[in-house]
């Protein structure tokens, strides 16, 4: 009977396996399905690479006083800043893979960064010689040096501030800001998957942060532009509202559209362990 | 259908480090007071967009009304069905943006799953919008599909406010369709030999219906000779059968007793095929047009008998009643059940039995039984609908 079942209906018993298997068991989109895929969608995102980059922009011109700070007496705090307009948005997440060129393309726009305010002030030597040393680390750094050139760079942005030299402070205060990045990396990676907009709040708080140390550290420059500074503020929240639509936006997108899954073991297909069935009837 | 609002905050550790921030920036800046407007600024822009998207987010999921859900109140296990939700938006100042709906679904047990979030990406204001769903169920017996909730949470909103639309709708879940194997005709070629005859000569009120092959145990007085003639094969033999058109053709018995050896997964997953394949062979008597008397116990003390005529109505009823059924009987009503199939005069009886033996005393009975692994040889595959 099963020879003559096989002959005449051969589909069948290739197919079966393939229908338990799709059918008894469709697997679920979870959260990590999901944020992976919002992750693609916003790696894609051309806008939100273009907002990013001016949020990053209009925070460093904010900080270093839209070109009021000395390249001679705070180069390490303008060093600092430039590298992380440009390291700080290639190490998120949806940023896309760099390529062969990238190390060249960060170090000119780190060097540009600190020449370009200063095109109207004062060039010198020391402005040449500190867009080169910005050029230098932002091409030197790649991989995990760019993480470690961003760690650096909070540990001497807060070691100038202290009454140590900086050359010894900043290790010791890059460790500990490398812990609460961290930290916070990890805490924003967790909300991240059920809240996305978590990012959106973290970057007003980065912002607020460099605010509040711009205002404690070089309130005295920061005074001579105060509507520059507005206009830089502006454009950095204005930047940070479009990525927040633009992360909205690929939540939205990256919505699951498959089939629900009830979960049950009871699957009415047909079994075909009973091999050696037989057909019998009684009189 | 008007909601109710369930509100979920941004995380606490978010709402703190932004706190802590603003708290930074104003005391950094108010040192200073040439810095006052700039701190002002600074400060008011992210809370006044916080406080606008949140406002936002509120008041646009309050405005949200359920216009119509697409549901449909059966459908088949191992098919899929469209499920439809149809926002309209009441508030006349500003569109619902980046709404997102789910829906819930449920049997009488317990609670299953949530759906997946369906977007809706813009509601217009004073229109309407629709959000839907193709949903696979597996399960037989009742969904129940509801509540349905719509999520709006703006860009920087400290809330998602989700309008949850509390109503249910239920959806019988009937049983799968299978397909029986040609050969299941052949055998049930005229009515009563084929699947269990126990008279050996027709009454006086039966007539002819057809010749069928000769199988060990028929009576030879029922041989056809005039058509067994005609055969090249000496030693094949063709028999007459007989069908009485005034009572019932068949009867049908379904086991729903607990089998006492085995699991219980494996007792439930026969039970389903056992249900589908009842189906299945009631469809095939129906399209022959023979009336099934079908006898099944839903409970204690409760059998339900169905008299199936050839009928779309009556095959609704069978599937209706299959469609609820659970392994709740016990072996006593069972016997007594088909001891009083057995005596009922006429009638063949098929016994659909969830146990891969006989019992004793049930095969003395004259009757046929169909053990699970019958199911497998005449079943052919499952059909989605």
């Amino acid at each position: 009977m099963i020879a003559w079942l096989r002959r005449v209906d051969p589909a069948f018993y290739h197919k079966e396996p393939h229908l338990l298997r799709t059918q008894a068991q469709i697997a679920r989109y979870t959260d990590e399905a999901q944020a992976e895929l919002r992750l693609s969608v916003l790696a894609a995102d051309r806008m939100l690479h273009a907002a990013t980059t001016i949020v990053a922009l209009s925070a460093y011109a904010a900080a270093t006083g839209a070109g009021t700070l000395d390249p001679h007496r705070d180069w390490l705090t303008i060093w600092a800043f430039a590298v992380l307009a440009v390291a700080g948005p290639r190490a998120l997440p949806w940023w896309p893979r760099a390529d062969g060129g990238a190390t060249w393309r960060h170090a000119l726009i780190g060097s540009a960064l600190i020449m370009i305010p200063a095109l109207w002030t004062h060039v010198d030597s020391a402005l040449l010689s500190l867009a080169l040393l910005t050029g230098a680390s932002l091409f030197v750094a790649r991989g995990r040096g760019r993480v470690a050139l961003l760690v650096l760079a909070v540990g001497v942005l807060f070691g100038v501030r202290m009454p140590a030299h900086p050359l010894f402070v900043a290790p010791l205060v890059g460790v500990f800001a490398a812990g609460a990045s961290v930290l916070v990396v990890r805490v924003i990676a967790r909300m991240w998957r059920l809240r996305p907009q978590v990012a959106t709040w973290a970057a007003f708080a980065t912002l607020l942060v460099t605010c509040a140390y711009t205002f404690a550290f070089e309130a005295p420059a920061v005074a001579l532009r105060v509507p520059a500074e507005i206009a830089a503020i502006a454009v950095a929240y204005l930047g940070v509202c479009i990525m927040a639509g633009r992360i909205r936006r690929a939540e939205l997108m990256a919505r699951p559209n498959g089939v629900l899954s009830i979960p049950q073991s009871i699957v009415p297909l047909l079994d075909r362990s009973h091999h050696h069935a037989i057909i019998c009837w009684f009189e | 259908m008007l909601p109710y609002l369930k509100l979920t905050i941004a995380p606490p550790i978010s709402i703190a480090v932004l706190g802590a921030s603003l708290v930074a920036a104003t005391i950094a800046g108010v040192l200073h007071p040439a810095l006052r407007a700039l701190v002002v600024f600074v400060v008011a822009f992210p809370l006044l967009w916080i406080a606008l998207a949140t406002t936002l987010s509120y008041l646009t999921a309050r405005a949200l009304r359920a216009a119509s859900v697409e549901v449909p109140s059966r459908t088949r296990a191992m098919g899929s069905f469209r499920l439809a939700l149809t926002l309209a938006h009441g508030w006349r100042v500003f569109p619902a943006v980046g709404v997102l709906t789910n829906a819930r679904f449920s049997t009488a047990g317990g609670a299953i799953d949530s759906g997946p979030w369906a977007e809706i990406p813009v509601v217009e204001v004073g229109r309407a919008a629709r959000s839907s769903w193709d949903v696979q169920v597996k399960r037989r017996g009742t969904l129940l599909v509801g509540p349905f909730r719509a999520a709006v949470e703006l860009p920087g909103s400290a809330i998602r406010a989700t309008a949850v639309f509390d109503r249910t709708y239920s959806v019988t879940v009937l049983p799968a369709v299978y397909h029986l194997q040609p050969f299941v005709d052949a055998l049930l070629a005229g009515r009563h030999a084929a699947v269990g005859r126990f008279q050996n000569l027709p009454a006086a009120t039966e007539e002819y219906v057809g010749a069928r092959e000769y199988r060990p145990g028929d009576s030879p007085k029922l041989i056809h000779r005039v058509l067994s003639l005609r055969t090249r094969d000496p030693k094949q033999f063709y028999v007459r059968e007989f069908q009485d058109p005034s009572r019932d053709d068949l009867s049908l018995v379904l086991d729903t007793a607990p089998p006492l050896d085995g699991d219980a997964a494996l007792h439930r997953y026969r039970l389903e095929k056992a249900i589908c394949f009842v189906c299945a062979l009631c469809r095939t008597f129906a399209a022959r047009r023979l009336t099934v008397r079908f006898v099944c116990q839903r409970g204690a003390r409760d059998v339900v008998t169905l008299r199936l005529r050839p009928l779309d109505a009556d095959l609704d009823r069978l599937e209706m009643e299959l469609a609820q059924l659970d392994l709740r009987g016990d072996r006593a009503t069972l016997g007594r059940v088909l001891l009083g199939e057995v005596r009922r005069h006429g009638a063949a009886v098929i016994f659909v039995s969830l146990r891969p033996r006989e019992q004793a005393d049930q095969q003395r009975l004259p009757m046929v039984t169909l053990t699970p692994d019958h199911v497998p040889v005449f079943t052919r595959e499952v059909v989605c609908q």
